[in-house]
């Protein structure tokens, strides 16, 4: 269960753009999220940018459990593979 | 092990705890599911003082209805206390609390001794510096006393219910998390399951988690979680007798002392919304940052010298409307007993009542102003707004600041114009995300923290 | 036949409609029209269907909740079993209204029965789930012949989960009131819209008394809470707010799923809607479904033969 390249691009590019200027050089996969200095507050826009970028939802009661950018990448898979709730 | 029980509490705080021993009192088999031992992070009763808040809660700007229903419901947990608790083998409350209004805020003093007055209960005002054992800075604008408003320790108070529902033959006790609950099944942290003809919920914050769509379905309002932080100190050098609290007032965060055994003090005040609460965070340094500041600014600057024993915190839940959700819910198996916000561990003897009396005779509660069904209008965000306008200035402005009468009516116009039009505004996603889910004046320090954000305002 | 006591909204106001009931209902009647009524051979169809155990269970239940003279709650959920679809659901929730009345629209939409559509979605992006609160009303408040019952029939409930049904119990709200203001309400002073065109009402009636005793029974309470934004009942706007506060403690939220049937008695309980949740993104087909059909008392429909036989006794 990997995720798509373009998957994957797009949402490294907008954990990216929540972040500060000086911190976008450091996103990658492996970073985690308050490493990249995202607080809660941060999370809402990071989720607003990812279902921007990708059309899938990330819900509020998700973003406590992400750790890692790696984590944001596969909730997504999971939907992205047709395991969509509503 | 699968003895049948007749209701299934699923929560183990303060209310869900006197839910359960109310219930077995009356003869009724309860099996409740919920951590006994533990830390118990982000449980809003452990990190709680407590303050037995019959009037000290009530802020200036609240709409008269709701600080008429408050109140009565206040008053009334207040007259069961003393035998609630000495049924419970827990000492007496500790009577007795200064209000202490900061620099240029003695005007918040005033409805909290109307409320007082009004009941028949005692409100004396005081200058700043009668308060005793306490070094308040010299701006403080004085203090009021309210000698039968008490406190209590919310620590040794759950434990005693644990104690005295644990040693109950009509209690069955599963130690574990809930992780859902659906009609009347129970499913706990290892697949298990408890089955009982109604559950009480009383999962605090977390829970519309444990609900299928978050309770949605079976008419259950969105519940908001205030995340606040709290301390232990050993401070032999502060020796208070009675708890010394600040009002609350819209975003000021009410920060207070509650003398505990020993020469511990409790210090509590930060509460910040959280739209997606995570019970295992810890306490920030920002969090800390702002209670200790508060406390050493406002309280006494003594308090710089005490040691530092414990830290928790408390996820506090709350309603759009502010009003605790008690009583059934659309399904009849499922009824919900939380929402208290800041007053569940003074209001759980009535609560546990309320929710009994249901139990009992179901239709019971259908016109309490705390029905789960109540409609629960969404505001608009121009009324919230608005009537926060003041209160943000004075917030920002932190007390010591100075604006110019006319710049303050400016500025309270000019904030709901400007945060209205923000919103309105295509690329302001993320802020319409928040004051969807948020729409409480409690959302706005949070609106605007988010405007300047990365991301937030394309 | 008991007829119940007072009943707490909600716990007892919940009927299971059997799924032989549904399907024998669905099966024996049509969708046909007299003008603004069912068709009189449905109503006769539909209560042949109900004349069998389960027809004789189903009114005693709605007589005992909904009935005339009663002193039930005034309002019940139907629930139709699952796996109908919708055409069944319009014809099985049809034949329930029979049970009660002489089913009819009030507003004409294209000649058929069950009115209404899906929610149109919100245009403007800056209503943050605040819109679509509908305040708690009757139906047509404003005519000579109110409608005895009406009803809401779920074909698709909100998929953001908002839009959950209100209702109010118009007389414990009244009850509230002093006698100065019940005075003012009796007053013939109120609007309310407008009545063109509607069926099965008699003539508009401007203006009216909120509490109307004009009639045999129980009075009526023509209420709807647009009323209090309408200028044209200054006059009395304090007396209007104050029973809105008083009907507001007396409501409820009522979920409802798919085949849901929500009816009421327009004597004593008013309806309304919470907010419908984040409509964005919603394509047309996706978004809350409800339809709405009307329901004439008949002293002859099953449900009131019942309640009449039984009396106004409480148990």
């Amino acid at each position: 269960m990997t995720a798509t390249s373009p998957l994957r691009d797009a949402v490294l590019a907008a954990v990216a753009m929540s972040c500060q200027p000086g911190t976008q050089g450091q996103v990658s996969e492996h970073a985690t999220l308050a490493g990249l200095g995202l607080d809660s507050l941060d999370r809402i826009t990071l989720a607003v940018a990812v279902e921007e970028a990708t059309g899938l939802p990330v819900p509020d009661d998700a973003l406590p459990g992400l750790r890692t950018v790696a984590d944001l990448i596969s909730c997504l898979v999971t939907q992205e593979e047709g395991g969509t709730h509503l | 092990m699968s003895e049948a029980r007749d209701i299934a509490i699923a929560g183990t705080g303060a209310v869900g705890l006197a839910v359960a021993w109310e219930l077995l009192q009356r003869g009724v088999t309860v099996a409740v599911i919920g951590p006994r031992g533990g830390e118990h992070r982000g449980q809003a009763s452990r990190a709680a003082g407590a303050m037995l808040s019959t009037f000290s809660e009530i802020e200036p700007g609240h709409d008269p209805a709701r600080v008429a229903a408050e109140t009565a419901e206040r008053l009334a947990a207040h007259d069961l206390y003393p035998a609630w608790l000495d049924r419970l083998g827990v000492g007496p409350a500790r009577a007795g609390t200064w209000v202490v209004a900061p620099g240029g805020r003695r005007a918040w003093l005033a409805p909290i001794a109307a409320a007082a007055l009004a009941a028949g209960h005692p409100a004396e005002f005081h200058d700043a510096g009668e308060v005793p054992g306490l070094h308040l800075p010299a701006e403080s604008a004085g203090a009021l006393w309210l000698p039968t408003e008490a406190s209590i320790d919310s620590l040794a108070l759950v434990e005693a219910l644990t104690d005295a529902i644990a040693g109950h033959p009509g209690a069955r006790w599963e130690d574990a998390v809930v992780v859902a609950v659906d009609g009347g099944i129970v499913t706990y942290e290892g697949g298990g399951t408890i089955t009982a003809g109604q559950v009480v919920l009383a999962a605090g914050a977390m829970t519309g988690s444990l609900l299928p769509e978050g309770g949605r379905a079976i008419g259950v309002p969105p519940i908001l979680a205030g995340r606040g932080v709290s301390l232990l100190l050993d401070a032999p050098g502060v020796p208070l007798e009675h708890v010394v609290r600040t009002p609350n007032a819209a975003f000021a965060c009410g920060v207070h002392l509650v003398p505990r055994a020993g020469r511990t003090l409790y210090l509590g005040g930060t509460n910040r919304l959280t739209i997606s609460p995570d019970p295992q965070r810890r306490p920030s340094v920002g969090e800390l940052m702002a209670l200790i500041g508060d406390a050493v600014a406002l309280l006494d600057h003594r308090l710089a010298t005490a040691e530092v024993t414990t830290a928790r915190v408390g996820l506090r839940p709350y309603t759009i409307d502010h009003l605790p959700l008690i009583g059934r819910t659309g399904d009849p198996r499922v009824l919900l007993a939380t929402a208290t916000y800041r007053c569940g561990v003074l209001l759980a003897p009535r609560l546990a009542a309320l929710v009994a009396s249901e139990i009992e005779a179901p239709g019971a509660l259908d016109a309490h102003p705390y029905r789960v069904l109540r409609p629960v209008a969404t505001p608009e965000p121009e009324a919230v707004i608005s009537g926060a306008a003041a209160d943000l200035i004075d917030h920002l402005l932190q007390g010591d600041g100075h604006l110019s009468a006319q710049a303050r009516a400016e500025l309270a116009a000019f904030f709901p114009a400007a945060l209205q039009a923000l919103l309105a505004r295509p690329g302001s996603t993320a802020l319409r995300r928040l004051w969807q889910a948020a729409p409480v004046p409690e959302a706005i320090p949070s609106l605007l923290s988010l405007t300047g954000r990365p991301g937030a305002g394309q | 036949m008991k007829s119940a006591s007072i009943s707490p909204p909600g716990m007892k106001a919940r009927v299971e409609v059997p799924r032989e009931l549904a399907l024998g209902l669905a099966s024996a009647c049509t969708p046909a029209m007299d003008g603004h009524q069912w068709a009189g051979e449905n109503v006769t169809m539909a209560r042949a269907v109900l004349d069998g155990p389960a027809g004789w269970d189903a009114a005693g239940v709605l007589a005992s909740l909904l009935g005339r003279p009663g002193v039930g709650p005034g309002w019940a959920v139907l629930r139709m079993p699952s796996g109908l679809d919708d055409a069944r659901l319009r014809l099985a929730g049809a034949g329930m209204l029979a049970a009660i009345g002489r089913p009819f629209f009030s507003i004409n939409e294209g000649g058929s029965l069950w009115i209404g559509g899906e929610s149109t979605p919100e245009r403007d992006a800056a209503s943050f789930g605040g819109n679509g609160r509908q305040g708690l009303h009757i139906d047509a408040p404003n005519t000579e012949i109110v409608p005895d019952y009406t009803s809401l029939l779920v074909l698709r409930p909100d998929p953001a989960g908002g839009g959950h049904s209100l209702v109010g119990d118009l007389h414990a709200a009244l009850a509230e009131m002093s006698g100065a203001d019940r005075g003012e309400l009796a007053q013939l002073a109120y609007f309310e819209g407008h009545a063109h065109r509607l069926c099965g009402t008699g003539a508009p009636r401007m203006p009216f008394p909120v509490l109307d005793d004009g009639g045999p029974g129980r009075p009526w309470i023509r209420w709807a809470a647009k009323m209090t934004a309408d200028r044209r009942n200054h006059a009395h706007m304090d007396v209007l707010h104050r029973y809105a506060e008083a009907l507001d403690a007396h409501s409820w939220v009522v979920p409802l799923e798919r085949g849901c049937l929500l009816v009421l008695d327009q004597q004593r309980a008013a309806h309304g809607r919470a907010a419908l949740g984040d409509q964005a993104g919603l394509p047309n087909g996706t978004r809350r479904l409800l339809l709405q059909a009307k329901s004439a008392f008949d002293p002859a429909a099953p449900a009131q033969v019942l309640a009449s036989a039984s009396g106004t006794s409480d148990e």
